[in-house]
């Protein structure tokens, strides 16, 4: 049994809740024993917040991380976002003692103390390493007939155990493969989703990342894209019924990995709630059903 | 490139790593002027629907810039020991000849301000490089930046 500190982020538990859902179907079948972080906040933002204001920012990561640190279980993220917040807050107090001192002297307020004792793994890394594509492909009961293009997002470029940005991108290809799906390429799988510009452009955000990346999906002849970031999930879908406004039509659906891996595995729809989808996700799986 | 200035830092941009998230723009423009946006940035990104890449325009930091040439009143000034090209913006006129001068365009008007900006380096610790998770842009030595970018542009 593979056990980790369970770090579900904010938008999960309160705006996709389908994602969570299907995470945890997926770990009971996988045997991943995950045990929920009771306490902790959000990581947080990993960009703005520590422009904001670097040492707060990394005082909330360390929090975080102490929680887990308590447990004696290394941390897993289903968010690229979380990942990268937490796996460089983890990276910088490891090893930069000034800093690592001033944050616990923070942290001994409210007695707590960041040791530097866990890792951080963003759980594309857990089912890859830890769990293993053969196991993954020998749950395969219900192979999803469908063309899918990928969207691996930002974050989940960042690197720490290498050079090669393509190693946790890869795995997710690997670990999507298995699932029964066809992969299609569409030319513009490493360009962002467009959920960062949104807070400094919408119209820059929609039309110049979002609905470049679907023109292309759907030159392409995918069925769904399939994200590992709720982040990225949230632009894809909200940012299509967005798109309304500025007079662009798209009707893709947004499938997050765990929710493919979950409908692979044989896990019912109709317990997945995906009528949280945004994008057509539902009308897609019923057609495949039949 | 000058001998003795090859192991200075710059800025090194590798397009195969970009996503074009822009958070080096939103995290320059946030750092120089507290704005969340993409429009006060010292450093921009660019797609080419062509061949599908993204391109940078930002400071070279040049051992012999065109924009210290070009500046009529001295506001542009190379520190030879750090290789930084900066803008004072006490002396600077606002008359955009440096952003003419130079090849890449890197210094832009303020219309606000009234002056020509550029990338100071954020006193040595760029936060375009910082924030960038696939590592697209990252601080480089001089001698590697070249290297990089001979190869890279050689036979364009």
């Amino acid at each position: 049994m593979v056990k980790y500190a369970f770090f579900l982020g904010c938008q999960i538990p309160m705006r996709l809740p389908n994602i969570e859902v299907a995470t945890r179907k997926v770990f009971e079948k996988l045997n991943v024993e995950a045990v929920d972080l009771l306490g902790y906040s959000c990581c947080p933002e990993p960009v703005v917040s520590r422009l904001v204001d670097e040492e707060t920012a990394l005082v909330i990561s360390a929090r975080n991380l102490t929680l887990a640190e308590e447990m004696g279980l290394d941390m897993i993220t289903l968010c690229n976002g979380c990942y990268e917040t937490l796996a460089e807050a983890n990276e910088v107090l490891k090893h930069d003692a000034e800093k690592r001192s001033k944050v616990n002297e923070i942290l001994r307020k409210y007695d707590r103390e960041y040791e530097g004792k866990i890792d951080v793994k963003h759980v594309i890394e857990v089912l890859y390493e830890d769990i293993g594509l053969k196991k993954i492909k020998s749950l395969v009961v219900k192979p999803q007939k469908m063309r899918v293009a990928l969207h691996y997002g930002c974050h989940l470029y960042r690197e720490y155990k290498s050079a090669d940005i393509m190693r946790k991108p890869r795995m997710m290809r690997e670990m999507v493969e298995q699932t029964g799906v066809q992969v299609v390429d569409y030319g513009l799988e490493r360009m962002c989703c467009g959920y960062p510009s949104m807070q400094a452009s919408e119209e820059f955000s929609l039309k110049e990342r979002l609905a470049r990346k679907l023109s292309k999906v759907v030159s392409a002849g995918a069925d769904a894209v399939v994200t590992a970031c709720p982040a990225c999930m949230i632009q894809f879908e909200l940012g299509q019924v967005m798109l309304r406004a500025h007079g662009v039509q798209f009707n893709v659906p947004c499938i997050n990995l765990m929710e493919l891996l979950a409908l692979s595995f044989g896990v019912p729809s109709k317990e997945l709630l995906l009528e949280f989808h945004r994008s057509p996700v539902l009308q897609l799986i019923r057609r495949l059903e039949g | 490139m000058k001998s003795n200035t090859a192991e200075q830092k710059v800025l090194l941009y590798d397009p195969t790593r970009c996503t074009g998230c822009l958070f080096c723009q939103i995290a320059c423009s946030y750092q120089h002027f507290k704005e969340i946006g993409l429009e006060k940035t010292n450093l921009r990104i660019i797609f080419d629907e062509k061949t599908g890449e993204f391109e940078a325009i930002y400071c070279q930091h040049c051992d012999e810039p065109l924009c210290v040439a070009a500046c009529p009143n001295e506001a542009a000034v190379k520190d030879e020991v750090t290789g930084l090209v900066r803008i004072n913006p006490i002396r600077c006129i606002g008359c955009k000849t440096c952003t003419v001068a130079c090849p890449l365009s890197a210094p832009w008007f303020n219309a606000e301000r009234r002056i020509s900006m550029k990338c100071d380096f954020c006193d040595g610790d760029p936060k375009c490089a910082k924030f960038c998770s696939p590592q697209a842009i990252r601080v480089a030595l001089r001698k590697e930046a070249w290297e990089f970018n001979k190869n890279r542009y050689s036979g364009v």
